[in-house]
Order: C-alpha cells, then structure tokens, then sequence
C-alpha cells in the first residue's frame, strides 16, 4: 500500500517535472530563430478556423438552454426582464471559457495528441532530430502561439453565439421584451467581466496546447511496453482527459483569484 | 594512416535486462560502405541509432573523427548532425508535407539558401533518383520503393559526410532492391561519402560493401572485407551468411556468387594436379554505371536481367552460370565444353546484335564483354575475375 503510495507520488512529480521542463522548453524556443509564421499560421487555421462551426453550434444551444432555463426561474420572482445579463454574465464569466476550451480541446488537442504521437512511433520526431532540427520548436511552439490566440478568439465568438442564442429564446420564442434583454445585459456586465472571461481562454490554450503536445510527444512512455497504435490512442485519451480535468479544476481557481 | 571517420569503442547498451550491445567496438573509415549484419534482434538499428546521437550507451564511446560526440557540446553535436544523413528503416517521411517539402525540409530549415536555390537542388536530386513526378505527391500516394528513394533524396540532399542507412531495401521487390543497391554504390562514388548499412540483403549487399562487420550476442563476430567474410570457415558466420541467403539469385534466377565460389573450392580440394585448370565465361556489362545514370537505376536492373536470360538460356547446357556482381556473371566451363562454349557464345553475341539499330544513335546501348578466364591451381575466383591470376583471353565486345 505505501510502497503503491510511493511509487504514484514519485511518478506524479516526475511527470510534473517533464511536463515543466517541456513546456518552459517549448515556451522559450517561440522568441528564438528562425520565426516561422507559416507554420503558426497553419495550426491557426487548424486549432482557431476549423473549430469555429462547432464553437458556433455548441455555444447557440448552450446559450438558448440558459435563455430557457433562465426564464422560467425568472418568471417565478416577476425578473424576466433580468433574462439578458443572467445569459451574458454566465456566458462570459465561466459557460464561455469553459465549454469553449473543452470543445477546442476534444477537436482540436486530441488531434494535435493524435499526430504528435503518429509522428513519434513512425518515427518523424526522430528523423527531425537527425536532421538537426529541433522537434519542440518544429511541433510545439508553433502550435502554442497558434493556441494562445485561437482559444480567446474563439471564446469570444462562443460568448456572442451563446448571447444570440439566449437572445433567440428568450426573446424570439419565449416572449421577453428585446429592450429590456438587451439594457440588462449592458447594465449588468462590465469591462472586469469581460477580461476575466478572456484571461481564462488565454491560460485553458496554452494548458490545451501544451499537455496534448506533450501526451503526444512522449506517447512511448505513457505505459511501459505500449507501442505504436496503442501507444496513440493512449496518448490522444490521456490528453483530452487530463487538459478537460485541468481546465475545470483551474476554472475554479481562477475565478476565486479574478473575482 | 587515415583516422576512421566514426568509431566506436567498447559500447555497451542494455533496456532493462536485456542486454543489446555488449562491448561493440569497431571502425567506420572514410569514403567507404560499411555494412553491418546479424540476426534480428542483435543491435544493428541500435548501433545506428548511437551513431547518429539518438541513443547513448551505458558505457562505452562513440568518436567522429577522433573527437568523442558524447563529450561534444551541444553546438558541436548539432554541427555533426548536420554531417550526417539517416535513412529510417521506416523511411519516416512526414505524411503532411509532399515529396518536394519533405526534401526541401532540411535545406529551408538548416540553411540560409532562397527558395529558388532549394527547388533547383530538390528537383536535381529528385531527377537523380527519378522520382521528379511524384514532387508534388504526398507520401501515402506513392510506392514503396518510391517513398524509400524520397527518403535517400532528403537524408543526400544536405550532401552529409556520412550516411547511415537502416534496412534501405526492406519491403522491395528485387529489381528495386537490386536498383536501391546500385543507387547507394553510384551515389557513394560520387559524393564520396562514407556510408553505413544495416542490411539482411546477402549476399547482394556484400556486392557494393568495402568492410563487413556481423553482429553476434551484442559483439562484433566478424569483421572484414567481403570476401573475407564471405569465404571464412568459422561455423557461426557461415551459417548465418547460408541461413539468409538463397541459392539462386532473384533477378536473374541464376546461381548466387558464393556458390560458384563453393564449387570452385570443392573442385580445387578434389584436385590431386596443382596444375589442374578451370574455366570461366566472365561476361561484364562495362556501361552498366552510364545506364544507370542515364536510363535509370530499375532500367539498369532490367538490363542485368535480361543479359543473365540470355546468357542462362544459352549456356546453361554446359556449366553453372552465376551472379558474380552487379554487372559480371560468371559462367564455370569444364575443359571438355571450353569448345563448345566459344561457338555459343559466337552465336549468342550474334542473336544479340540482330535487334541493333545503328541508326537510333541515341539510343543507349549495353555493352558486354565477354572473356575466358582460366585459373591454375589454387587461384581464387576474385583474382581469375579480375584478370589478375590465371590466364585471360578476350573474346568479343557486343553492344545490345
């Protein structure tokens, strides 16, 4: 029992410390030569366009469900007109950031897990290493500069789609007046609402980013004797486990220290 | 005396209790092929893997040119990487990158030049390596063979010092196995690079090798030159070489070398006369170099195969005929046919002549000397082949 005891610990620190010296590696060698936009631009287009529609659909329901929800407890105390800053301030405070990073990170990281670890058992990680190029700042870097800024935007645009879609049943469906959704929103949500709304996206990315590279990256060590395929789907549940635990965990955290 | 490009020194390597390499200690020397073989499981890629810096032994050291690479510092290790190509067993090319990126991978991240200077120096080599069509590919969407050449493209391209070369023809048909073969020789010969290959390819690779070192219980076995390797007696070697190695060869479906080499020996031991002779046809494509360049290396490959039918089909009726080379085959006589064999090879070199078209002038045409080697007494075959021992008379050059 100690000894199961002793050895998780021991494991747990030691995967801190990986983990620390990866992404302190991984972080630095973005300011370092050759800058190469191109390849930013590429995860860009990966991580942020790519998950605009799902972005966009996830968060019209999930702001429609609040709209709804949020009427009929309204209703009860005669608040309906306060329906537009109970949708907003939960959008933009903790719905937001939250189901947004988790949307990015189940399509976003569990790809970017998935073809760090294809590359690794195939080989690719150690060709680049040949050819003296550094893989971390070939693979990763790029890809948490591509992360840091997709995950805010995309917030935002969760943030506004949810809105609208609280907007659409609220007012559309349920009969709430538009100019009182509206003024509540405005009265009620102010500009610390939302900057913490998008401080959080900012660390959920880099937290995305750097645990799907580094579940990737070292996908062969993840459980002794796992190999190839196994070895990546492994790697790829693993990642979007442990980021979707960071983030709701660290949510808590950060609205404790951003209220 | 030259110092060895690479060369390791009592290097031991274990994973958990398996021990892999257990005291290799052997030289790389400059502008040579070096091939190591052994059975699966012995080390070979491991070696390969210490070599290029991507493992490091429990003990033991690696030194480049004098100098140990694990004492080097981290800019100096980078510098040595960049002289030295790698070709993956898996050719580890990257799926999301076409052929001409894969390539130009090296030059666009390790060097300074414009990108019009790169697109000139890929599809050089990609022309080199005739695989200029598939530039705009990606890896899924080409062959085996293909891919592995895209590989030999990106680990030359960057004109490494050295090239280590992991199981380059595993997966291949034989005429491309043959072709990849021819490849590395030509381009070794070029670009002057010392080459390491790891191989099961027997006797084929010990065609265009300099030094052979066998791997055997995480030690070097054996050690030498080809024919050493390939006419030793010691038991464990022999049967490894026999163990991996076919009878007959292939591409031509002819007898391998070491067989003629075998029934040579055994006519020589049976002999009582030191003065006893015996006979060789030694037919030799001497273009087979200009072939290669300019047809390509699977029409140079195609050549060879269809001299060795011919020859077979002509000659096979009066001794054993044998692939002794990338380009000579051997055809041992006995006395009594030595007659009979120059009139088939009259006959032969006439048949070949017929479809010769002296007004296609730009035609590249194969030409095939054909000599009459005899050796005396104990003379070895490399010797009589190469007119060195025994008495050599030239009876006829064709262009097919």
């Amino acid at each position: 029992m100690v000894r199961t005891i002793g050895r998780s610990t021991i494991d747990s620190v030691r995967y801190l410390g990986r983990l620390s010296i990866f992404t302190t590696t991984a972080t630095m060698l973005i300011f370092t030569r050759p800058l190469k936009f191109r390849r930013i631009l590429e995860h860009l287009y990966f991580i942020g366009f790519l998950s605009v529609f799902v972005v966009s659909l996830t968060a019209f329901f999930t702001g429609m469900v609040l709209g709804l929800q949020g009427y009929n407890s309204l209703s009860k105390i005669g608040s309906e007109g306060l329906l537009g800053s109970t949708v907003a301030l939960s959008l933009i405070r903790e719905l937001g950031p939250v189901l947004a990073a988790l949307m990015i990170t189940g399509r976003a990281g569990s790809a970017i897990a998935a073809n760090i670890g294809a590359m690794r058992v195939s080989e690719q990680i150690d060709a680049l290493d040949t050819m003296d190029i550094n893989p971390i700042k070939f693979l990763v870097s790029p890809r948490i500069v591509a992360a840091l800024i997709s995950v805010p935007l995309l917030t935002a645009i969760f943030d506004l789609v949810g809105i609208f879609g609280g907007y659409v049943s609220g007012v559309v469906m349920l009969g709430v007046s538009p100019g009182s959704f509206i003024n509540s929103m405005l009265t009620y949500t102010d500009l610390n609402d939302v900057i913490s709304g998008l401080v959080k996206p900012v660390f959920f990315g880099f937290a995305m980013a750097t645990i799907c590279c580094y579940r990737g990256f070292y996908c062969d060590t993840l459980r002794p004797g796992t190999r190839g395929a196994e070895a990546v789907s492994l790697a790829t549940t693993s990642a979007v486990v442990t980021v979707s635990v960071v983030i709701l965990v660290s949510d808590y955290v950060l609205t404790a220290l951003l209220m | 005396m030259e110092t060895p490009i690479i060369q390791l020194v009592d290097v031991h390597k274990r994973f958990g209790d398996t021990v892999v390499l257990d005291g290799v200690t052997f030289d790389i020397d400059s502008g040579s092929i070096t091939t190591i073989i052994g059975k699966s499981g012995t080390g070979k890629s491991v070696l390969l893997k210490h070599i290029i810096g991507l493992m490091t032994p429990d003990s033991g050291d690696i030194l480049f040119k004098g100098r140990s690479i694990l004492s080097m510092s981290k800019v100096d290790r980078s510098r040595l990487r960049s002289q030295i190509g790698y070709l993956f067993q898996s050719v580890a090319l990257f799926d999301s990158m076409t052929v001409f990126d894969n390539v130009a991978l090296p030059l666009r991240e390790k060097t300074a030049r414009n990108e019009k200077e790169i697109k000139h120096l890929v599809e050089e080599i990609l022309t080199k390596l005739e695989i200029a069509d598939t530039a705009k590919k990606y890896p899924a969407e080409i062959s085996g063979g293909m891919r592995k050449r895209v590989g030999l493209a990106r680990a030359l391209i960057t004109k490494p010092k050295v090239v280590l070369f992991d199981e380059p023809t595993s997966g291949l048909d034989p005429i491309r196995r043959n072709a990849v073969h021819s490849m590395i020789a030509h381009m070794q010969g070029k670009f002057a690079f010392s080459a390491v290959i790891v191989s099961h390819e027997i006797p084929e690779v010990f065609y265009l090798s300099h030094k052979i070192v066998m791997l055997h219980g995480g030690m070097v076995y054996a050690n030498g030159t080809p024919d050493e390797i390939m006419t030793t007696d010691d038991p464990v070697v022999r049967g490894f070489i026999r163990g991996t190695d076919a009878e007959t060869d292939d591409i031509t479906g002819m007898l391998k070398r070491h067989s003629i080499i075998d029934r040579l020996l055994d006519t020589q031991i049976f002999s009582t006369d030191t003065d006893d002779t015996c006979n060789f046809v030694v037919f030799k494509i001497e273009n087979l170099d200009a072939i290669n360049e300019q047809l390509g290396f699977i029409e140079g490959q195609k050549c060879c195969q269809q001299v060795a039918r011919k020859i077979d089909s002509k000659l096979s009726s009066i001794g054993d005929s044998s692939k002794y080379s990338d380009d000579i085959i051997v055809v041992m006589v006995p006395d009594e046919a030595l007659e009979r064999a120059h009139s088939l090879i009259n006959v032969m070199s006439r048949e070949m002549c017929e479809g010769d078209n002296p007004e296609n002038g730009e035609t590249l045409r194969c030409t095939l000397s054909v000599r009459i080697c005899t050796s005396v007494g104990h003379d070895s075959i490399d010797e009589v082949v190469k007119g060195a021992a025994g008495e050599t008379q030239m009876i006829t050059r064709v262009h097919i």
